[in-house]
């Protein structure tokens, strides 16, 4: 098959370019622009923004081993980052906090920034003092936390001793239960689907 | 619950099913990796002396092919017996990695010392292809043990005796000359050692020419 990604090739700009385009135009219409709606997940009103990620997730682990089934991308070829259990744990308890302060994950404030929200371009100036805050004191703030903890470049499926398959089942039922549990929840406390 | 909904549940979970029941499919790209091929470095299995390879080629091994890893000019000058030139700076040319790419032949790779038929060993292994060997030392081994073997042999000394003898005899089957101590004139100082052409056999003439 040809390369989809080809390291110093003058087309991966463009390539970014048409793909951010589709993927802020999806985010937007999914209501991700609306920080009112990604809070809700974390106040209990609104579970939109944890079926996408879920769903999200599944479909590319899906789509990623059916490919792999079609002979078309095999995962030697695929890029994986390094777990690091300690940072990430802190860098999520710090983009969570973000998260519910200011109603926006990083690429969502860029969404709503661009239809013109005056929250999310705050937002985006706080992400920008935080990156140069964090680039001035890494030295002595950041860099041993950053490289502690690393257990390799791992997948969920190899740590539990699963195959890939069974793995990425297992994490479909995850998902349908999880789902399953928050349209419950919802039910429950009759809460109803808010408009923005 | 909606119908669509319930569609996408079970498309899912479909999906999930069969790709648990599957295994993960391997790229066809097989290279080895690191640990296999360091213990193949350090164990040596790769190589063969040249006596070993003096020996197949006078019995006619048909399983061997030899490959000859020296510039074209080296290969012209002299080579071993149905070697085929491949220099090393065109090893990694699909016409010639085609003889590679097969299960029939055990491949030797040789040069003029074993460096460069090392690397072409290190090519050839990375990239998955199997049964391929290196004769030790290369040619200068193959000159100083085959072609000029020299006496060191005691005679009750049966082991290093016997390869001296195989190897005089291998010398006369490829044209060198070997030191003989029945003629004694060990001092009388030797020409340089040019390796023979061998001449084919006459045909038997008549009886009673």
């Amino acid at each position: 098959m040809a390369p989809i990604f080809e390291y110093n090739s003058e087309w991966n700009l463009l390539a970014a370019l048409i793909i951010g385009i589709a993927f802020g135009w999806v985010l937007e219409r999914a209501g991700f622009s609306t920080s009112r709606k990604l809070a809700g997940v974390f106040y209990g009103y609104d579970f939109v923004v944890l079926k996408v990620f879920f769903t999200a997730a599944v479909t590319a682990a899906v789509g990623l081993l059916v490919l792999n089934q079609m002979g078309l991308v095999y995962f030697d070829d695929v890029w994986m980052p390094t777990t690091f259990i300690a940072p990430t744990i802190v860098g999520g308890v710090i983009m969570g906090l973000g998260f519910i302060l200011g109603g926006f994950c990083p690429g969502t404030s860029v969404c709503a920034a661009a239809i013109g929200k005056i929250d999310a371009m705050a937002f985006i100036g706080g992400i920008v003092i935080g990156i140069y805050f964090y680039a001035f004191s890494y030295e002595f703030l950041w860099e041993d936390l950053r490289k502690s903890g690393s257990i390799g470049k791992v997948k969920i499926g190899e740590l539990m001793g699963l195959s890939e398959g069974v793995a990425v089942l297992t994490f479909i039922i995850v998902a349908l239960l999880a789902f399953w549990m928050v349209d419950t929840i919802k039910k429950k406390y009759k809460i109803k689907d808010v408009k923005y | 619950m909606k119908k669509k909904y319930l569609i996408g549940i079970l498309v899912f979970l479909a999906i999930g099913v069969y790709l648990a029941l599957s295994g993960v499919k391997e790229s066809d790209y097989v290279e080895v990796k690191p640990d296999k091929l360091f213990l193949d470095l350090v164990e040596n299995t790769r190589y063969f002396s040249a006596d070993e390879v003096a020996q197949m080629i006078i019995s006619q091994d048909p399983s061997i092919q030899l490959i000859d890893v020296r510039t074209e000019k080296f290969y012209n000058k002299f080579t071993l017996n149905g070697a085929i030139n491949i220099p090393l700076k065109d090893f990694l040319n699909p016409d010639n990695l085609a003889y590679l790419d097969q299960d029939v032949y055990n491949t030797i790779l040789f040069s003029n010392g074993s460096s460069d038929a090392d690397v072409a060993w290190q090519l050839a292994t990375r990239m998955g292809y199997q049964n391929v060997f290196v004769m030790r030392g290369g040619m200068n081994n193959w000159v100083d043990q085959i072609l000029q073997p020299t006496e060191h042999s005691v005679i009750w000394d049966r082991v290093n005796d016997q390869l001296y003898q195989y190897r005089k005899g291998a010398s006369l089957y490829f044209g060198g000359k070997a030191d003989d101590i029945s003629s004694g004139d060990s001092d009388v100082k030797k020409k340089p050692k040019k390796p023979a052409v061998r001449r084919k056999k006459k045909e038997v003439e008549g009886g009673c020419g």
